[in-house]
């Protein structure tokens, strides 16, 4: 509104004059900063950027990568017992060390903040109206008449697309995920902020909310001329709305360019692992794993590139010697070493895998596992009336031995019901279920014997890696614990290190607890109690959505093996259509606790037939504005920057 | 493609297992209530003189020379009825802590984790008592029916479950929705199983809180008991009944009600305090992250 004069053509022409280190005015820099703990432990070491006005910045990184910290630091949000170091100026005023008072007054009116999960941003007992207002005041200072407010907040809800008066008088609770994340988006607007920062505003939202969220940020940021910092795990999210892209890692800068460079011509060996760790939309490709390990804390690689304990091409002077952030190219900078050496390596793309389209085996006899009109109603909670859940409303579903499924929906279409439904975890009210030639319909009424044959025949690995694992308990006794299941006797420590083995840790992590392990780690110590059992149906519940991008795609690779070696079929649960192509031969996909369509994978995402798997695809980040890969199949017009 | 998968064991050296290295507070904690229980056993033997014998000429004697805290109305050594009462102040309050933390425990496990039916009648069964104020009801079965510290510590043992039982209800609840639970029971371990072997090591927190909470609950409570002359028999030496006697001697030789009643102070304090270090020692072990 007030500012929509200054609307900006495009974000690409930005790239040059807002660069590290070079001068000018920019509306934020930040030099040098630091933030550590109490205890004296660097989180974030060193991070130097610097946004222009009316310019979209993204910061990448995974977690611990110490995005969210950079930010926080800039207003002045940091968790008690962090301190933050170096010089954050916004408009050439020092805001590390300044004043809360005039900090209170800069936050809202000049900067403002979105955050991730839009259930617990809003004050839940305030109407929206009052919400998108509330910082509202006149040239005096004084609160405004109740009828400005009024018409304040239906312009302002207009803005964020919102035209439904009713919204107005309704609490957050009665709104949707992505409702309640505009109404925060309108309230940190409230004031016309000169630069907004969105703290992985999509994250905690289903993917086709997800695309309107960011589609919207995107809108904004361009027609009111505001700066747009966003802080994402997720590269193509970062390349389809920000014309700027800034690659963290451990703490501290590995790469800045503009969001097309990035994405074409990585000039870091992180970037680039990022990028192939992002799994394709439209193929399936033969190697997953862009880089080996996890991210380390940024005192374990103090004095050395950070990158240096994972990288394939690191030397010497790269475990010796940090490299700064130098100039690389128009408006590109990067800390390597060897950037100058690396161009031709970097560029290289793991090759497709030509997708076979699976014999559709109707053989009777090969059918692991069958659900035929398969029912499950939540009951009301005691004491409300008729308020029962229909997760899922006569599902069927088929899977033959060895065969790989994936489900793919979003949260509320049953997926995980239909998961858990079948591991007995969740008893359905209608329908029948046969696994492995068993009624497996009420699972408490089967007798002892097949109960166990149940538990040979499926088991499940969960999302959450860091509750799948009893704390107090070694990973050996844990993995040992499985196996004695099977084996009908305690496990001996060679056979126990073997299923180590089997999902890639070293025999040493059985004496190790679950808070010694990373995300990854754990998620491997999952799998493996899972297969200990030998079954013949893996089901895997969202596996790899909590991990980063660069676990995630070891996680997949590491399922893709067991699978060849073990033969087993594999029902995978999943909201990513990118995941679920590379890892399943055919798919069902869900809405509502229905099934809307199915068929092999190739088909169904090639040639979508149904309205909502149309949504479903478009919304995938970048798949509309580039190729879904973002640009990483190698194309060669743009060139090597070097 | 193996070399890549293995990943390079991270550096989460803030992670690694240290032994429990109190702080000083605590560990001075520590001291006085492990002197404090060597007292329960050894106390009589340590007690320079008899603790019973009487010397009605030596009565109300100030500290010094042969009586190191002087002698009470009796004449008896102050300093050897306060080393000998250790035994009925401190054993019965462990006895209630011990039998309340056991039964609030596995009740509560049962509870939380099968639900259901066992769940209502546990429950309701813990909120009648509950809303029985249990030194009210131990003044009052003690004084009808006599019996004294016997009955006492059994009134306070069934008075103190619900509270415990409570809580640790509520944690079994917590843990019960978590994946590992539901991992261990999808691989086919049985409900005992999964009870003992999962839940209760993570709850262990809990289960201290509950045994550290009774035990000053029913230390202050049984020295009330025996302050009121409910408790142990007269002549008996107890903190709590010496306080009682020897109230009228406060200003002829104040130590003989000071000293058991600073031990009484001090070692529910102590208590406490070690009570919270042990709590924040498991809770640390039992974190996920």
């Amino acid at each position: 509104m007030k500012a929509s004069s200054a609307h900006q053509s495009g974000t690409a022409a930005l790239t040059t004059r807002s660069d590290p280190g070079s001068s000018g005015a920019p509306l934020l820099s930040v030099k040098g900063l630091r933030v550590a703990t109490q205890d004296g432990r660097t989180l974030v070491d060193g991070v130097d950027l610097q946004v222009a006005e009316g310019e979209s910045l993204a910061i990448v990184g995974e977690s611990g990568s110490g995005k969210s910290l950079t930010v926080r630091s800039v207003i002045g949000l940091l968790a008690g017992g962090l301190s933050a170091s170096g010089s954050i100026r916004y408009r050439g005023k020092e805001l590390l060390g300044a004043k809360e008072k005039e900090l209170a007054r800069l936050r809202g009116g000049g900067i403002s903040m979105v955050f991730q999960d839009p259930f617990t941003m809003l004050h839940p007992m305030r109407r929206c109206a009052d919400i998108i207002t509330e910082t509202l005041r006149d040239d005096r200072g004084r609160h405004l008449r109740r009828e400005v407010r009024r018409a304040q907040a239906r312009t302002r809800l207009a803005e964020v697309g919102i035209k439904d008066e009713h919204v107005l008088n309704q609490y957050p609770f009665e709104l949707s995920g992505g409702m309640r994340q505009r109404v925060a988006i309108a309230a940190a607007l409230a004031r016309d902020p000169s630069l907004l920062i969105a703290d992985e505003p999509s994250t905690a939202l289903d993917a086709t909310t997800q695309r309107e969220v960011l589609d919207l940020l995107q809108r904004l940021q361009q027609a009111r001329g505001m700066a747009l910092v966003l802080i994402t795990h997720d590269l193509r999210v970062a390349f389809s709305v920000c014309g700027r892209v800034n690659v963290l890692y451990a703490g501290s800068i590995a790469e800045v360019g503009s969001a097309q460079d990035v994405a074409t011509t990585p000039l870091h060996p992180y970037t680039r692992g990022l990028l192939r760790s992002e799994p394709p939309l439209d193929r399936k490709v033969t190697d997953l794993v862009g880089i080996p390990g996890s991210v380390p804390s940024p005192d374990s690689v103090a004095g050395r590139c950070p990158f240096s304990t994972r990288c394939t091409w690191a030397t010497d002077r790269c475990r010796s010697r940090r490299p700064e952030l130098k100039a690389a190219g128009s408006g590109r900078w990067v800390a390597c070493h060897h950037h100058g050496d690396l161009g031709s390596h970097l560029a290289d793309m793991p090759a497709d895998i030509e997708e076979s389209v699976p014999a559709p085996s109707p053989d009777a006899t090969a059918v692991l596992l069958k659900a035929t009109d398969l029912h499950v109603t939540y009951d009301a909670p005691r004491g409300r009336k008729g308020r029962a859940v229909h997760a899922l409303k006569g599902v069927d579903l088929s899977i033959c031995a060895g065969e790989s499924v994936g489900i793919v929906g979003e949260s509320g279409s049953g997926k995980t019901t239909l998961g858990r439904s079948i591991v007995g975890l969740v008893h359905p009210t209608g329908g029948s279920l046969t696994l492995g030639g068993i009624d497996a319909t009420s699972y408490t009424r089967l007798p002892r014997t097949q109960r166990a044959e149940l538990r040979r025949a499926a088991q499940i690995v969960f999302q959450d890696p860091y509750s799948s694992l009893n704390p107090v308990r070694t990973i050996g006794a844990t993995l040992g614990e499985a196996l004695g299941v099977r084996l009908g006797r305690k496990a001996r420590p060679h056979e126990i290190e073997a299923l180590l083995e089997r999902v890639r840790l070293p025999a040493s992590y059985c004496q190790r607890r679950p808070a010694m392990l990373s995300g990854g780690e754990r998620q491997r110590v999952a799998i493996g109690r899972a297969i200990a059992l030998e079954p013949q149906l893996l089901i895997c519940d969202e596996p790899v959505s909590a991990l980063d991008v660069s676990v995630q795609a070891q996680i997949l690779t590491l399922l893709r093996e067991i699978r060849s070696e073990l033969g087993l079929a594999l029902l995978f649960i999943t909201h990513d259509l990118a995941v679920v192509r590379q890892i399943t031969d055919r798919i069902y996909v869900m809405y509502r606790g229905e099934v809307v369509e199915s068929g092999p994978t190739a088909d169904v995402l090639g040639h979508t037939r149904h309205a909502y798997t149309q949504r479903l695809v478009r919304s995938v980040p970048g798949a509309a504005t580039t190729t879904p890969s973002g640009g990483t199949r190698p194309s060669r017009e743009a060139g090597e920057q070097d | 493609m193996t070399m890549e998968a293995i990943p390079a064991a991270p550096a989460r050296s803030h992670h690694k297992r240290r032994p429990w290295r109190p702080d000083p507070l605590t560990a001075l904690s520590a001291v006085i209530v492990c002197a404090v229980l060597a007292l329960t056993v050894w106390g009589s033997a340590l007690a320079p003189q008899p603790p019973m014998r009487q010397d009605l000429f030596g009565a109300a004697l100030p500290p010094g020379g042969e009586h190191l805290l002087g002698t009470d109305q009796l004449g008896r050594d102050i300093l050897s009825r306060t080393l000998a009462g250790a035994r009925t102040a401190v054993l019965g309050p462990l006895i209630i802590a011990l039998v309340t933390a056991v039964f609030s425990t596995c009740l509560g496990l049962l509870a939380g984790y099968i639900g259901g039916i066992t769940d209502s009648v546990v429950s309701r069964l813990a909120d009648v008592v509950y809303s029985v104020p249990p030194l009210l009801v131990a003044i009052v079965a003690v004084g009808v029916l006599g019996g004294g510290y016997t009955l006492g510590i059994v009134v306070l043992s069934i008075l103190n479950i619900p509270a415990g039982l409570r809580s640790i209800r509520a944690a079994v609840l917590e843990q019960k929705a978590l994946p590992y639970i539901e991992s261990a029971w999808v691989i086919g371990k049985s409900g005992t199983h999964i009870m003992w072997v999962h839940i209760l090591p993570n709850i262990r927190p809990i289960a201290l809180t509950t045994f550290f909470l009774a035990f000053t609950y029913a230390f202050v409570d049984l020295s009330t008991l025996s302050f009121l002359g409910l408790g142990v028999a007269p002549g008996t030496s107890d903190w709590g009944r010496m306080v009682a006697e020897s109230r009228v001697l406060v200003f002829q030789n104040p130590w003989a009600a000071l000293a058991p009643l600073l031990l009484i102070v001090v070692t529910a304090v102590c208590a406490n305090l070690l009570g919270e270090s042990l709590e924040g020692a498991a809770a640390e072990k039992g974190k996920a992250r």
